[in-house]
């Protein structure tokens, strides 16, 4: 994972390099779309907003997943157009970051004497198409792809006992989570 | 172009269909019992050297001494002659042991469903006299260990496992599949010849009798010859049976779903003179002249949903009533010498009360936090209290300046 990433980055940077001459403009997506896997779809929300030189986009993104356990990605986002010349393009993406659980969520229908939420990483990468509308740059994104969450939580709780302190019973619990993600958003 | 995206995303699909199955892994604890022989254990029931304290239990006050349970594993002998320094002396390894209660140079302690009979004429050499066998019956191991005739469990080994969850289980799911329970307790109420133990004490004496409660029962032992207790009778009292706290001849039983008053006029066999009902919840129960203070709490087996403190006028013990109640966050143990009510207060930490003759007019004098609290022992302006990460000792000579003394930590 960490090479992966080592690997991305150097191409990203030699790339920067080669297209020194070009125009280096904000950039903003925004995505709404679902992640889907073995517990089912879930609603994710995205913003991504950083830097534009020719057909690379590189920025930090944020958002929303409620995929299992809701939780706060948060990441450093690339992608490139194929076709960079074309208003309509292929483009290829890649998210790699943290995943954070969301604060003072409680999901069992007891109370636990003690919780501790534990965050974990996150990645995901996909092919799209780009719809360009207007003047260059704008334009509706659609994303498919592989989306890894990982995320954690260490409950406490007591065992029943009369007279306490009753025993503490700790487990820990690392959920590896695996989607297909469909994102739909604007570009620009 | 169309075609190349239909192509494009059936390939994509195939290919991440594989990798779509999440990895949900789960972390807990695996404890399996270590057994002894009986006559090894019997025989190792004498004064060891000292140990950390791990996990403080019932604390008892005899003289110079503080005998502190370790749940499940004995009792710590501390030498307590300097209140700002105490130290640990020694250990007495009773495995199974919960609850404890001195008469005279006799310690009488539970190990598992035994009594067992400890000389303590030297804290620093005790000697194993006897057992009474199967007296606390629901006293077992617990999921499904169990001891046999010839082996008694006297430690838990514990292990780490990580599994692969099947399914999206929450620890709800899998609380009973990860662990043996351990039963436990904490807890304190002195004669000169006798200790002070504390409000969530099972073991109480008075005079030639000792008294001790399981989850259901009441029963009364002769022990006018210390080391040969004899019971006198066992009475079945209903389930739920937390605490025992002796005053004026009477015993004050806590018990989860309210207070019982019984008469000591016949010490060989306890008569009820009274009932209280209250909402179901912990209650350990302490009387001062016309009040009992009951602490209602949850969190444990009790279940309910209060936490209070509940004052009741016990003037006529036939018939006492509710005179008031005090929200609390997770009123656990709690100790008065004169007008000063100490409340453990759980996560709350220490709560002191000045309480005029009126006590549903009491008033917070002083709060120690940082600490969660279980019981306390107030005795000769030295205010003992369990906490969960150790021993603490409070100076409250001056109720406006209450000070703290020392701290024996919890070596976990």
């Amino acid at each position: 994972m960490k090479k992966l990433f080592i690997l991305c980055s150097y191409f990203f940077l030699v790339n920067i390099i080669a297209q020194a001459q070009q125009k280096v403009v904000f950039s903003s997506q925004n995505f709404a779309g679902i992640v889907t896997g073995e517990t089912g779809s879930k609603l994710q929300l995205q913003t991504i907003n950083g830097i534009r030189k020719g057909s690379w986009f590189t920025g930090l993104g944020t958002g929303i997943d409620w995929y299992y356990r809701r939780s706060i990605p948060v990441f450093l986002s690339v992608s490139k157009d194929l076709f960079p010349k074309n208003k309509r393009s292929f483009m290829l993406a890649a998210d790699a970051g943290m995943n954070f659980s969301w604060p003072g969520q409680i999901y069992y229908d007891y109370t636990p004497y003690g919780q501790k939420q534990k965050n974990g990483l996150y990645w995901a990468a996909g092919a799209g198409y780009k719809f360009g509308v207007g003047k260059s740059g704008n334009g509706v994104l659609m994303q498919l792809g592989y989306s890894y969450k990982q995320m954690g939580e260490e409950i406490k709780s007591l065992d029943p006992c009369l007279i306490p302190p009753c025993p503490e019973t700790v487990t820990t619990y690392d959920y590896r989570l695996k989607r297909l993600s469909f994102k739909i958003g604007w570009g620009f | 172009m169309r075609r190349i995206v239909i192509l494009f995303s059936a390939v994509f699909c195939l290919l991440l269909q594989g990798c779509l199955k999440d990895k949900l892994l789960q972390t807990y604890s695996i404890y399996t019992p270590v057994y002894k022989e009986k006559s090894e254990v019997y025989a190792n029931i004498k004064t060891n050297p000292a140990q950390s304290i791990v996990s403080p239990g019932k604390i008892y006050v005899y003289g110079n001494y503080i005998f502190l349970n370790e749940v499940d594993k004995g009792v710590h002998v501390i030498d307590n002659t300097n209140a700002a320094n105490p130290q640990v002396k020694a250990f007495i390894n009773i495995p199974g042991n919960l609850d404890i209660t001195i008469n005279g140079n006799t310690l009488y302690a539970d190990l598992y469903t035994d009594l067992v009979v400890v000389d303590i004429t030297n804290p620093l050499q005790a000697r194993f006299v006897k057992y009474l066998p199967n007296i606390f019956p629901a006293r077992a191991y617990g999921n499904g260990f169990t001891g046999d005739s010839t082996k008694i469990i006297v430690d838990w080994i514990k292990r780490d496992t990580t599994v692969k969850m099947n399914e999206y289980k929450t620890l709800y799911d899998c609380m009973a599949c990860s662990y043996v329970t351990f039963s436990t307790g904490a807890g304190i109420a002195m004669s000169p010849t006798k200790g002070i133990a504390g409000s969530m004490a099972r073991f109480t004496l008075v005079n030639d009798y000792l008294y001790t409660v399981n989850h259901a029962a009441l029963s009364a032992f002769n022990v006018s010859n210390s080391e040969n207790p004899v019971r006198s009778s066992e009475q079945t009292l209903g389930w739920g049976i937390e605490t025992i706290y002796p005053f004026n001849n009477k015993l004050f039983i806590g018990s989860a779903t309210g207070m019982f008053i019984y008469d000591l006029a016949n010490p060989a066999l306890p008569a009820m003179l009274s009932q209280v009902n209250h909402l179901r919840a912990c209650d350990p129960v302490i009387a001062d002249g016309n009040f009992a203070y009951v602490t209602l709490s949850t969190g444990t087996l009790c279940a309910g949903n209060v936490n209070v403190l509940n004052v009741y006028n016990v003037t006529n013990l036939s018939a006492p009533v509710l005179s008031c109640s005090k929200n609390m966050t997770n009123p656990h143990g709690l100790a008065k010498d004169g007008n000063l009510l100490f409340i453990c207060d759980g996560k709350d930490g220490l709560k002191i009360y000045d309480t005029p003759a009126s006590p549903c007019n009491m008033q917070l004098v002083k709060q120690f936090t940082g600490m969660e609290t279980y019981d306390a022992i107030a005795w000769n302006n030295n205010l003992l209290v369990v906490a969960k990460d150790g021993l603490y000792q409070f100076d409250y000579s001056n109720p406006a300046d209450i000070k703290q003394r020392s701290k024996l930590t919890v070596n976990r």
